[in-house]
């Protein structure tokens, strides 16, 4: 792949790429006394004129979008492929239980993070307590562990506000899961404001 | 703190990206939704003006995003996902052309989207026909041009110049180097620029 890697030159050694670089700068002295390079200029700043007028009026033009039956069959796709992650036990008696996904739980957990000022609710894992998995249960007392990854506003107290959280998720999924989040780890992996 | 109040998530478009991202990578259907209505327009652009067909570019849209809602759970770095997916589109993009290629087809006719009714480009010139006509006239000039280069030319330009990726982005899209993008063009500009020139 030499051929690509090679620079075009003009006829006075200068590359195409040093005349590009200034090209919305006034010419040097070199490039008005020089006939390549005030060529070269021109049918430049001629290209880069077209390219706007391109990215401007294609970003703007309703007919460069995909017809909607495009998208339609995406999100179809995605409806019918959905994720909603392990199956947690709510309730199990002799007669039958009650399951709940861990997409629900997530719900509820992003909702908590969302409520509190400067904190985003990321990706979360929610795992049923290994104790409490299968074992017959009456409601309100299985147990489950959240690994909830977020990100904080930069001025955020960030063990002040964590520990908010972490009580705030607790008291949220036994208010309306009913299970018992024992373990909650928060990680904060980033700042979305900077 | 009532702890029985509806659960309503924040909306994606009140979210940071990245935010948004990692929710759909955990199934969120409104998140990815919302990222569907951010980047197809972006998407189909980049394949019209690769592919100049607009079948193929709408092939692309969906293959790409179809793609992106399968594997958004192993993507690892949420930042990494309007890159992600430009490479995805690019690669499907030059698949494309390879397979043209390969069936030895004949050369495709600028006009696809024009006999399109309804879907003629309507250059905002605010309504001076004059100036809409040098507008149409530039635009055609360009994409005609853009249309000669070889594949990997035209994907540094579009995605550099139409798609604003930085050279870092771009090498790591086509999977080459930052000195060989630059080199991909220069060639392409001076090419670009001495074919508009030819015509005018």
């Amino acid at each position: 792949m030499a051929i690509d890697e090679t620079n075009p030159r003009l006829g006075c050694g200068r590359s195409i790429d040093e005349v590009w670089a200034t090209i919305n700068q006034p010419p040097t002295a070199h490039e008005n006394g020089c006939a390549p390079c005030r060529t070269a200029r021109g049918s430049l700043a001629k290209l880069a004129e077209a390219a706007r007028t391109l990215r401007d009026n294609d970003a703007e033009d309703p007919s460069l979008q995909p017809h909607h039956a495009v998208k339609d069959a995406i999100m179809n796709l995605a409806r019918a492929e959905v994720r909603r992650g392990n199956r947690l036990p709510v309730f199990q008696s002799g007669q039958g239980g009650i399951t709940i996904s861990e997409q629900a739980i997530t719900s509820v957990i992003w909702f908590g993070t969302d409520a509190l000022p400067g904190v985003r609710g990321r990706r979360c894992r929610v795992h049923a307590d290994p104790a409490t998995a299968d074992a017959l249960r009456p409601a309100g007392t299985a147990g489950i562990s959240v690994d909830l990854r977020i990100a904080v506003a930069s001025d955020t107290d960030i063990p002040g506000t964590a520990e908010l959280l972490r009580q705030r998720i607790i008291t949220m999924i036994t208010g309306h899961v009913g299970l018992n989040a024992g373990t909650v780890n928060i990680t904060v992996e980033d700042f979305y404001d900077v | 703190m009532d702890e029985h109040e509806p659960v309503a998530l924040t909306r994606p478009e009140d979210l940071d990206e990245a935010t948004v991202v990692a929710r759909a990578q955990d199934g969120n259907l409104d998140a990815f939704e919302y990222l569907v209505e951010a980047y197809q327009g972006r998407l189909f652009r980049l394949a019209f003006r690769m592919l100049h067909d607009r079948g193929e570019a709408e092939d692309v849209v969906q293959e790409t995003l179809v793609a992106c809602w399968r594997q958004l759970p192993l993507l690892i770095n949420v930042q990494a996902f309007s890159g992600w997916l430009y490479q995805m589109a690019t690669n499907r993009c030059l698949d494309s052309l390879r397979r043209r290629s390969r069936q030895a087809e004949v050369v495709q006719e600028p006009v696809t989207l024009q006999s399109i009714p309804g879907s003629f480009t309507e250059p905002g010139a605010g309504g001076d026909p004059a100036r809409e006509a040098e507008i149409s006239c530039e635009i055609d000039g360009l994409t005609t041009a853009l249309l000669t280069l070889p594949p990997g030319q035209r994907a540094c330009w579009l995605l550099r110049e139409i798609h604003e990726r930085s050279y870092a982005e771009i090498a790591a899209t086509l999977e080459i180097s930052e000195p060989t993008v630059r080199g991909r063009l220069a060639r392409a500009r001076a090419q670009l620029a001495e074919r508009m020139s030819q015509w005018q």
